[in-house]
């Protein structure tokens, strides 16, 4: 028989009343293995805290995106969001699937175009694109998404200058009935600076006006907001036929689908109340298809969610460095992860699950991350079988944002492995190490000796 | 004026020689000239044809009628035999040429009424108007003392001695003296009888002509011959018959007709020739036993009757068992025989209506015709479509409700355009599992798309329905959402065509036009054809770049700069220099709404058509050394949408591909075997860019085969930029021809 394991003994609270309709909700079943890799072995391996991600949650997810869109509309086409995680090796993962680069920044232009993106297939977004970077991309044949005007008469100058013609959209914004609305970037649609911005385009030779994006918010709950969106888009591009008599090639709806994490605040989990891919493809192949497209003449529709896509794919494993009382008598568990590698604790209530067998028996907590700071909370409160030091717990959901907002902030950021079709494990970045932090810094001759 | 006269001329021309070789079913020139010559060997007979022929040519004009039917030979021929059989008979004088006249009038009128009896049964007139004629002449004629009966036939030396004095006579002699078998002498004699010229000399002639001209119809000839002959030798007949008044050509005639000119030459037509010949030697015997009494030669009457009886019976056959008609044409039995071939390899699915998938994207065949679940007796024409995973799962976990079905609510298409003639949108979906028996095929609608063909799909989501009944709907248009109403117990698509507009019709088995089944990660290219259960498959996207490039209206002028690597003129054109250079295209429209390009620089004319999802050519006439004649081969079929890697494979017609020794050899057996083959592939191998592809390269090439053995390989590259078609590339061997266009 197996030594049964010790547990502290826990002492809770007996509620009389009715039950709600839950019950007494737990998040306790263990999970030992990601992907046929047990959690122990991989920490031991490549140190506490670590990003797993997983290569084939990642395919199956885009299958399962693509297959809503694609039996919905006869044209449709992905482009990966270099910033929900720009790991080259996840970037790869799906431009191997057939996703083509959106990018924000000059130095993510310069990733996709590393990892082998041909130019003509990366979308370049954003509100700050420099001149250099402008050129670059016009010399690729990038699309490029105006955001204002600044950069419409740049681009234009550019054109001139270079004898190119750029292929570009212009990013709309709209009132799609959610809140709130985001209208500071690119140009508005209901007060007609879309129309403003359309115009200055066609009736200048320069520049070619190839698509039409809109980007309407984040974490979407609500897809009837897309098939407004969608609605509104597509009336710009019969519109810009009917009075250029020129055919818009492409639909950009952006990104911003929710993915299955639970938002705080959120009385319901998110696995229950995130619309799916089909509801998101639903709401937007119907308003296209139904705006009076002729057949011959859809436009490309391009899709550019990266959270939905990759958010699931990715887990944070991590270490309990201890165990605390708060002053209240609450319990409180301290974690080798904070808010510095796990930026969307923030906005999340993470579904975290310990990593070793346990009794039945749980406690509310709260989750600490290591930082010295008052701010570096995980969970406000989490119901958890006790933890003791030196148990694993798995954090899920984390594969968007994480990887490419984390911060180097008291502690050096963790190793990311993935986890390959096959059960492999492969490193796609290394721990860092101090002189990873280091390696940019200059020391002044002057401070570089010091006597104490 | 001088366009008149050019024209006049032309008409005359013509019809003369178009005459001449309709007799032996031929619109060869070559042939036809020959033939006249052939006739002049008596040179009375020869001019009294000849005239009858122009006689005939102008009263079709004075009366007006159909010109195109005198010019093709049609209205002719009639004349030329009537005017020939004139020619041997009486001697020429003054009221002969006055008989010839009247007689050549009657003959016309006599095809022009007997034609518009015989085209109704569509059947031919043969040579019926000149035996009509023939006979009357001849029987009237006995009472005109001013018409001489001539000697001709009878004293032939003396003839040619004051034509061509000893020389010619020396060499007739020697001709006829020449040791050849019985058989072979009354065989070439019996083919110069045909032109009321009963010699060696004139056989041979004919004989060369006729093998020059088919190999088929030489053979054909030569078998037909053979067995009338050994039969009258077999039951012992009058063999003076065959031996003094060459009736045999009627068993060449018979054989030519229906082994190889009505019919498709092929092993069947030619036993129906062995067949069918004995029978002619019957007619033979019994009109020659009759036509005594009277003292009238019978003529072609056993050759009238015997194809007249069989085209007439083979017309009301419902099945053809490999023994096909002629439909369209071609004056030639080898073009008929590969055209023919051709045409059933390449065009048996053209009648069809083009029905496409009614859906989006990657679908796959749950239940195909004649599946085990429900598709049985009546209704065992018909597919189930679902849409599945990776893991061939139709549903996402836990599968319980109908919405976690990848189906459920998708939209779903007009397969064709039509009107929509009955909805039924009253059922609830079934619970996942369950069925509703009650409402066997839930909400459904029906399309009506031509007269007995519509199309039914089933189990549609309730109150997604579109479009009211009565509407049109135009193909590819979202007519209804997928849903899990009626006999189902998931939600799946139910497809079927059938002739009435009922909901529970009967189904019809047919094809689906053009689709791509997917498999191991390629695409395999799918026309006229039925997906199978198990299959994924999805529609053809076109790619409106490549639809421009190949959309050829009439009135699109196409103009090439051609330059040939090594310098040098086009393949086997040593010295000829036509190519270098510009080469001028332009499209044009025919009488029969055919599309072709017109090569104004080589007048040669490549015939295509254009459905939208394919371009393919289906004939080529004139140089086969043009840059258009390459164009023809190279661009055979080309798909309207891009999917990279896909390959579609064709074949070309090897009487438009080989020609020389090899092919008149198969000539000789195609009936039987057709050894040559010569194939066509073509894939994309190239787009810039998937979204707004600016340059497309096509890549095809066209294989000659002997048997399984690759002869001859051209390859082509194509190259499509911006709309339009930019270059065409030509590899054979070391050749490399280069054609820009230059707008």
């Amino acid at each position: 028989m197996k030594k049964l394991q010790y547990e502290r003994p826990v002492i809770q609270r007996l509620n009389t009343g009715v039950m709600n309709k839950f019950g007494t909700r737990t998040e306790y079943a263990p999970v030992t293995h990601i992907e046929g890799n047990a959690v122990k072995d991989l920490i031991e391996k490549y140190g506490s805290p670590l990003f797993v991600i997983s290569q084939r949650v990642i395919e199956q997810t885009y299958r399962d995106a693509n297959r809503a869109f694609k039996t919905r509309y006869p044209k449709v086409q992905f482009a990966w969001s270099y910033k929900t995680n720009y790991m080259n090796a996840v970037c790869n993962v799906f431009h191997k699937m057939g996703s083509w680069g959106e990018v924000v920044s000059g130095f993510e232009y310069q990733k996709a175009l590393n990892n082998g993106v041909p130019g003509n297939k990366i979308i370049f977004n954003g509100p700050d694109k420099t001149e250099e970077e402008l050129k670059s991309a016009i010399q690729n044949n990038s699309m490029i998404h105006i955001d204002h005007l600044d950069e419409l008469y740049l681009i234009k100058e550019l054109a001139t200058e270079m004898k190119a013609r750029p292929k570009v959209a212009i990013r709309v914004n709209m009132d799609t009935g959610i809140y709130p609305m985001w209208d500071r970037f690119g140009f508005n649609y209901e007060n007609g600076q879309a129309w403003d911005a359309i115009n200055k385009i066609m009736l200048t030779d320069k520049i070619d006006l190839v698509g039409l994006h809109c980007h309407i918010g984040t974490f979407m709950l609500a897809p009837s907001a897309y098939g407004v969106a969608a609605a509104k888009l597509s009336d710009l591009a019969l519109g810009i036929k009917k009075k250029f008599k020129k055919n818009i090639q492409y639909i950009d709806m952006g990104g911003g689908f929710a993915s299955k994490n639970t938002l705080k605040g959120s009385y319901l989990q998110g696995q229950d109340t995130s619309p799916s891919f089909d509801q998101f493809a639903e709401a937007i192949t119907t308003a296209i298809l139904n705006a009076g497209f002729v057949e011959d003449e859809l436009p490309l529709l391009i899709l550019e969610t990266g959270r939905a896509l990759i958010d699931e794919a990715g887990s944070l494993l991590g270490t309990v460095i201890s165990n605390k009382r708060l002053s209240d008598g609450r319990r409180a568990t301290i974690m080798d992860f904070g808010v510095n590698v796990m930026f969307t604790s923030f906005w999340y209530d993470h579904k975290i699950s310990p990593a070793q067998e346990f009794s039945q028996y749980t406690e509310d907590a709260v989750l600490y991350g290591p930082l010295c700071m008052n701010i570096d909370v995980i969970r406000e409160n989490v119901t958890l079988p006790p933890l003791k030091r030196n148990d694993h717990v798995v954090v899920h959901t984390v594969g968007a944002y994480n990887m490419t907002q984390w911060m180097q902030f008291i502690a050096l950021r963790p190793a990311i492995v993935l986890i390959d079709l096959d059960e492999k494990a492969h490193v796609i970045r290394k721990r860092e190490t101090l002189s990873s932090i280091e390696s940019e810094e200059m020391m002044p001759k002057h401070l570089k000796e010091f006597k104490l | 004026m001088q366009e008149q006269i050019k024209n006049h001329t032309k008409y005359y021309f013509s019809s003369v020689i178009n005459s001449y070789s309709q007799i032996f079913f031929s619109d060869n020139r070559w042939f036809g000239i020959l033939l006249l010559l052939a006739s002049f060997i008596d040179p009375y007979t020869g001019v009294s044809g000849l005239l009858a022929v122009i006689i005939t040519a102008l009263f079709t004009k004075w009366f007006g009628f159909n010109n195109e039917q005198m010019r093709s030979g049609a209205y002719g021929f009639n004349s030329l035999l009537v005017g020939l059989l004139l020619g041997v008979h009486f001697k020429l004088n003054l009221p002969f040429f006055l008989i010839l006249v009247l007689v050549s009038l009657l003959t016309l009128l006599a095809t022009v009424s007997i034609a518009s009896l015989t085209w109704k049964n569509k059947i031919p007139f043969l040579s019926l108007p000149f035996l009509i004629v023939a006979w009357i002449i001849l029987l009237s004629a006995r009472n005109y003392s001013a018409l001489g009966l001539s000697e001709r036939g009878i004293f032939t030396i003396n003839e040619l001695a004051s034509l061509g004095g000893a020389g010619l006579v020396n060499f007739y002699q020697q001709i006829n003296s020449f040791p050849i078998p019985l058989f072979l002498e009354v065989y070439l004699k019996s083919l110069g009888a045909i032109f009321f010229q009963y010699n060696i000399l004139a056989g041979l002639l004919i004989a060369t002509g006729l093998l020059i001209c088919s190999r088929i119809a030489f053979s054909l000839s030569l078998i037909g011959f053979l067995t009338g002959y050994f039969f009258f030798y077999y039951v012992q007949g009058n063999v003076t018959e065959m031996q003094y008044s060459f009736i045999g050509f009627n068993f060449i005639l018979s054989a030519i007709a229906l082994g190889g000119f009505f019919l498709i030459p092929s092993a069947k037509s030619y036993l129906l020739v062995i067949l069918i010949t004995p029978l002619i030697g019957i007619f033979i015997s019994a009109f020659s036993n009759f036509f005594n009494i009277y003292q009238l030669p019978i003529f072609t009457l056993p050759f009238n009757c015997i194809v007249m009886l069989m085209l007439l019976v083979l017309n009301l056959r419902s099945e053809t068992k490999k023994l096909d008609l002629v439909l369209l044409q071609q004056f030639s039995p080898e073009k008929n025989l590969y055209k023919h071939h051709n045409r059933l390899e390449r065009f048996k699915n053209d009648t069809y209506f083009h029905i496409h998938f009614p859906f989006f994207g990657e679908w796959f065949v749950s239940q195909g015709h004649e599946g085990k679940q429900t598709h049985k007796a009546d209704w065992r024409y018909a597919w189930d479509f679902v849409v599945t995973d990776e893991m061939k799962k139709t549903f996402r976990i836990p599968g319980t409700a109908v919405t976690d079905f990848y189906c459920y609510n998708l939209p779903i298409l007009a397969p064709a355009a039509g009107y929509i003639i009955n909805i039924i949108d009253e059922v609830e979906d079934n619970a996942v599992g369950k069925v509703d028996t009650e409402h066997n095929w839930g909400n459904t609608i029906v399309i009506k798309h031509s007269e007995y063909l519509y199309s039914k799909i089933s189990h549609i989501k309730k109150h997604t329905f579109m479009l009211p009944v009565g509407s049109y709907v135009k193909k590819g248009d979202v007519i209804a959402y997928c849903g899990n109403s009626g006999r189902s117990p998931e939600p799946h698509i139910h497809f079927q065509l059938q002739a009435t507009p009922f909901v529970g019709s009967q189904t019809l088995k047919y094809p689906i036009a053009y689709y791509v089944r997917h498999q191991y990660g390629r695409y395999f290219f799918h026309s006229f054809d039925y997906p199978e259960e198990n299959q994924a498959v999805s529609k053809i996207f076109t790619t409106k770049m490549l639809r421009e490039a190949f959309y050829f209206i009439p009135g699109v002028k196409l103009n090439f700069n051609v330059t040939t690597s090594p310098l040098s003129p086009l393949p086997g054109e040593r010295g000829d220099s036509r190519q270098a250079g510009g080469v001028r295209w332009e499209v044009f429209v025919d009488a029969y709404n055919q599309s072709y390009i017109y090569c104004h620089t080589t007048k040669s004319s490549a015939y295509f058509v254009n459905n939208e999802t394919l371009h393919y050519f289906t004939d080529f006439i004139g140089d086969k050394k043009s840059l258009l004649y390459y164009f023809y081969l190279g661009a055979h079929k080309i798909l309207l949408g891009y999917y990279q890697d896909m390959e579609l494979t064709d074949h070309l017609p090897i009487v438009n591909f080989y020609s020389g020794f090899s092919k008149v050899i198969q000539d000789f057996i195609a009936p039987f075997y057709i050894y040559l083959n010569a194939d066509y592939k073509m894939k994309f191998t190239k787009i810039d860019d998937l979204m707004h592809p600016t340059q497309i390269e096509i890549s095809s090439e066209a294989i000659s085969k002997v048997g399984r053995m690759e002869k001859r390989k051209t390859e082509f590259i194509l190259t499509v930029k911006d709309n339009k078609l930019s270059s065409f590339t030509v590899t054979e061997g070391d050749i490399i021809i280069t054609a820009e266009c230059i707008g």
